[in-house]
């Protein structure tokens, strides 16, 4: 695909995201689409994709719980999560971002927020690698999903990767610290 | 000889539990320096006080002055794991970025970083990101990108974790043609004994040997009690 037009193409999702955020019903699941599609047509399987809603979706369920217990549920807010979720994820992966973010100059109003988006990139591959090595791990020892010993393991986990996360984030500060960058 | 380090009575803990404890002593200009001591002993937190990202009681002096933003530029460090130091989407930008950063254009930024690539035999990953080359080519990059702002101190941690004996014998030839002051924490002693001159051990936080590489290394008894053999 020509990189202007990836451009269009993202521009058109972020038209969407702004739709999304006002629009409900039929719209808002037009959006849902809409953003799976861009996701498939952009290189990216459907059983992949599906697995990484499914934190958004507890997200979104949790959000609905909570509307619940303040006696006002309704479908639109999770509906928008997903929407916003699957849309601004799909302009992320059409736009070559990255090379852009690397080459901008100092000097540039954009700078910062390029550089930013580099180190989020970077840590969440560091993170979702850490969660792998922590989980595959757990599997090892425990051996059924459900049973003795198979919530505390998993809390331990879960904290394991919370501990790991935060060493690693010192770490690589410290290590854009001693480079100048930050 | 000139200092690039002196430190004198340096102290660090977590709380309570003291990690350093009465540190003292010098790094000449272009002296290769071995820190040996078993985990734990207190050998990554030295390295973390001297590079000024850890704030140690007692005295430490980089080029006359306590480690901060003023000695940043002067000091490179190379991490345990270069996952921590290796980010940008090429490599060639990861090396490129310090200089950039600090106000050279991108050309000359990126001349001098294909420069350093083709030292270090790592041209051909230039367009490629770090996450694409080996744990032994990952280190010499991570190395690479310490001496882009050409430090007159370089700091590495553990440099041959992890890494099998093609990558420590490359990562020995690479430090070998770097003539800037080293100081080099590890328990590799073979490797040790190739890329330093001098060095100290440390136990339980304290230097409790400091002396010629060859001497120190031959002292089993020594080894034996500060855990390294």
């Amino acid at each position: 695909m020509k990189p202007g037009m990836r451009i269009a193409l993202a521009a058109a999702l972020a038209a969407g995201i702004a739709l999304a955020t006002r629009a409900d019903g039929l719209l808002l699941a037009g959006a849902i689409l809409i953003g799976a599609a861009a996701h498939v047509a952009a290189g990216r399987g459907l059983v992949p994709l599906i697995r990484s809603l499914v934190p958004v979706a507890l997200f979104a369920a949790a959000v609905v719980a909570l509307q619940w217990l303040s006696g006002t549920a309704g479908y639109t807010l999770p509906m928008r999560t997903l929407a916003v979720f699957l849309l601004s994820t799909a302009a992320f992966r059409i736009v070559p971002w990255e090379s852009a973010a690397g080459r901008l100059s100092p000097e540039s109003r954009l700078y910062a927020v390029g550089l930013f988006l580099l180190f989020v990139r970077h840590f969440s591959a560091i993170l979702i690698d850490e969660s792998r090595r922590t989980f595959q791990a757990r599997s090892l020892c425990v051996n059924r999903k459900f049973g003795r010993g198979s919530f505390t393991s998993l809390a331990g986990a879960v904290a394991a990767v919370f501990r790991r996360a935060l060493a690693r984030a010192e770490r690589f500060y410290a290590a854009q610290s001693i480079s100048g960058i930050v | 000889m000139e200092a690039v380090l002196e430190l004198s009575g340096l102290r660090f803990g977590y709380g309570s539990d003291l990690v350093l404890e009465d540190v003292s002593f010098r790094v000449g200009r272009g002296e290769s320096v071995g820190i040996v001591g078993a985990n734990g002993a207190g050998k990554s937190t030295l390295l973390w006080c001297v590079a000024g990202l850890l704030r140690a009681k007692g005295n430490i002096r980089v080029f006359g002055e306590a480690p901060g933003s003023g000695t940043r530029g002067r000091v490179g460090m190379v991490f345990q794991n270069p996952e921590d130091q290796l980010f940008m989407p090429t490599l060639i930008q990861d090396l490129a970025l310090p200089l950039i950063n600090a106000g050279v254009s991108r050309d000359a930024a990126h001349r001098a970083a294909m420069e350093r690539l083709r030292e270090f035999g790592l041209e051909s990953y230039a367009g490629r990101p770090a996450t694409q080359l080996s744990l032994g080519q990952r280190k010499r990059a991570a190395i690479a990108l310490a001496l882009m702002r050409r430090p007159e101190l370089l700091l590495l941690d553990e440099p041959t974790a992890e890494l099998d004996g093609r990558g420590v014998r490359k990562l020995t030839e690479t430090l070998a043609g770097i003539d800037t002051a080293k100081l080099i924490a590890s328990h590799h002693l073979s490797f040790l004994r190739r890329v330093t001159t001098r060095a100290l051990v440390l136990s339980a936080g304290r230097v409790i040997a400091d002396g010629a590489t060859e001497t120190i290394l031959a002292d089993e008894a020594l080894l034996e009690r500060s855990g390294l053999v």
